[in-house]
């Protein structure tokens, strides 16, 4: 029979850990802000026992510092020596002097530094740090001080800033973004890769293309989905939380009348739901397809298809830079990659500079060639432009009541470079 | 009696004399008049509030907006490029203080291209850029003061949009 086993439980500190902040003032963490309530999660603790657990972020291979507070009562008033242990990462042993608010019971902040780096490589850790202390050299027991639980993100790189004469970038963004970029691009290490992987798994976010009305990355967060401007907005922000830079344009359409009356062209016209959505959020409308070519040769006459359906329609105003869809694009060892978020393409090449963002300048037939063939031949199912279709004027309007009226959609795929002596396609490029 | 751009002023207004909340098209079809053909003083009136706005449109949520840019800043766009489109250059100051404050890159670079397409298109003549405050009687309140900014031009002070025509626009044009 053996001897009855001690009963004396192993003696706990005097207090206990009450919170943990990382993105306080002087510290590394990168800010991030809560799109709730559009405050900075570092505002306050981003850990507090029982109370608050939010997500913290730095930079991959950063020795994080991070500000305690202990609770305890007065009477426990005195000098320790205290760290934690824990995965990934540890805390260094520090001897701080607490003084125990009557009222509250709680110290004043003290600063501990990680006794060791994040993990060198995006990814989301979490971590769980044991508090002691240290009251005999080691292997002594140490009397534990509690336990905190993190949520800790390594981004790859410090948040991107923008290059002249780029619109510049703020230097927060927003949590969300934050946690998903570094899921999705874990392990990554590379700026193509890193942009590759968030454009891959950008639908697993549940966000939606085609939400009406939305156009800011907050509000885009707040309701699930939004249109190409936040898209855009969105996509340029996931990049740069890990550190990369990505382009942001918009080509809108350039409403051209031609010698004939005809107009190249009204309207982008697509078929496609985009992400996360399975058809087109726009109303119905009336579309007159021709599936047979473009141009029609003078005097003929093509069938055309008359369908009754959603799409999208992005308009174009006589005179007016007006409407048109929103892209990104990522400049990599001198190549150029596009990523169109609303409907989750990317990367795909372009064989041509970036476009210049200057709505002064028309672009189109040859110059345009190496777009239309990367990404509109796929992307963008129709042009709505007024054509003749033999002694039948199929004209495409809306000024000037605003009623919306199809003329003929042509296959994006049949506007060649040249028509009748002009540019068969042309846009003109925004930021 | 319906009066002049009541779709677009109701929209923009702080205190709307109805609650309803405007289709985008609405307030477009009581733009295009105005932006497509040369402008009336009405109508330069109306751009020019329109770019002065800094409220959110009371707006019904309809695919028939603009999908690149938000309705506001799509007004303003819009506004900017018939002033320049029709004046020229008159308004360099209005344009410029809107791509200065404009939280919109997208919209301050609009303005910086409608300003260079205006440069490159209209005759420059230098014209002082000076402003300066001024008091008025407001007509409707004598004891209310009113203050505005006043333009100069070849010697002459205007209130922004109150200036005197000339037969022939283009000759107006200055920068």
């Amino acid at each position: 029979m053996s001897s009855p086993a001690s009963t004396v439980p192993p003696p706990v500190a005097p207090f206990s850990v009450y919170s943990v902040h990382f993105d306080f003032p002087g510290g590394q963490a990168i800010k991030l802000r809560d799109p709730a309530t559009n405050q900075f999660i570092g505002t306050t603790p981003e850990w507090v026992a029982s109370v608050r657990n939010e997500m913290a972020a730095y930079v991959r291979a950063t020795r994080p510092e991070m500000r305690v507070i202990f609770r305890g009562t007065p009477a426990v008033n005195g000098t320790y020596t205290v760290g934690a242990d824990g995965m990934p990462i540890q805390v260094d042993e520090r001897r701080v002097t607490l003084a125990f608010d009557p009222g509250s019971g709680l110290s004043a902040p003290e600063v501990f530094r990680a006794n060791g780096n994040l993990p060198d490589q995006i990814g989301l850790h979490p971590t769980t740090l044991h508090w002691y202390v240290r009251e005999m050299p080691a292997p002594a027991h140490c009397p534990p001080a509690g336990t905190s639980t993190h949520l800790i993100a390594t981004s790859w790189r410090a948040l991107a800033t923008a290059p002249a004469p780029e619109a510049g970038l703020s230097n927060w963004v927003y949590r969300p973004l934050m946690e998903w970029t570094c899921r999705w691009a874990a392990g990554q290490n590379d700026e193509k890769a890193i942009c590759d992987a968030i454009i891959a798994s950008v639908a697993s976010s549940g966000l939606r293309y085609g939400v009406l009305g939305i156009y800011e990355v907050r509000d885009l967060l707040l309701n699930q989905g939004g249109m190409c401007e936040a898209w855009y907005k969105t996509f340029q922000q996931m990049a740069q939380c890990q550190g990369i830079f990505v382009y942001r344009r918009r080509f809108l359409v350039d409403w051209r009348q031609v010698a004939n009356g005809e107009v190249l062209w009204c309207a982008i016209v697509i078929r496609r739901g985009g992400l996360n959505q399975a058809v087109p959020t726009h109303d119905a409308s009336n579309f007159h397809d021709n599936h047979v070519g473009f141009p029609i040769p003078a005097g003929m006459a093509f069938p055309i298809v008359n369908i009754t359906e959603r799409r999208y329609r992005f308009w174009g105003l006589p005179h007016y830079h007006y409407d048109g869809h929103c892209i990104n694009f990522l400049e990599y060892n001198g190549e150029l990659y596009l990523y169109d978020a609303c409907f989750g393409m990317g990367p795909i090449q372009v064989n041509a500079p970036l476009p210049v963002n200057n709505l002064n300048v028309v672009q189109g037939g040859a110059n345009l060639a190496p777009f239309k063939a990367a990404y509109l031949d796929h992307a963008i199912e129709y042009m709505l432009g007024s054509i003749w279709n033999g002694p039948d004027f199929l004209q495409s309007f809306h000024v000037p009541a605003f009623l919306y009226v199809n003329g003929m959609t042509v296959r994006m795929t049949d506007i060649t470079q040249v028509v009748n002596g002009h540019d068969g396609l042309t846009f003109r490029w925004g930021n | 009696m319906p009066t002049a751009f009541q779709a677009l002023r109701s929209a923009m207004a702080s205190f709307p004399a109805d609650k309803q909340e405007r289709r985008w098209g609405e307030l477009m079809a009581d733009l295009w008049p105005v932006i497509s053909a040369p402008l009336t003083w009405e109508g330069e009136r109306l751009l020019l509030d329109v770019i002065r706005f800094e409220g959110r449109l009371r707006l019904a949520v309809s695919s028939e907006m603009p999908h690149s840019m938000p309705p506001e800043e799509m007004l303003k766009s819009l506004a900017i490029q018939a002033l320049g489109r029709w004046t020229g250059l008159a308004y360099l100051h209005e344009m410029k203080r809107v791509q200065m404050t404009t939280p919109s890159s997208s919209l301050a670079s609009l303005v910086g291209d409608v300003i260079q397409k205006a440069r490159e298109i209209h005759p420059v003549v230098q014209r002082q850029q000076a402003s300066e405050e001024i008091a008025e009687s407001s007509p409707e309140a004598a004891l209310k003061i009113v203050a505005r900014l006043l333009e100069k031009d070849r010697g002459m002070s205007f209130v922004p949009g109150r200036r005197a025509r000339v037969g022939n626009r283009e000759r107006e044009l200055v920068c």
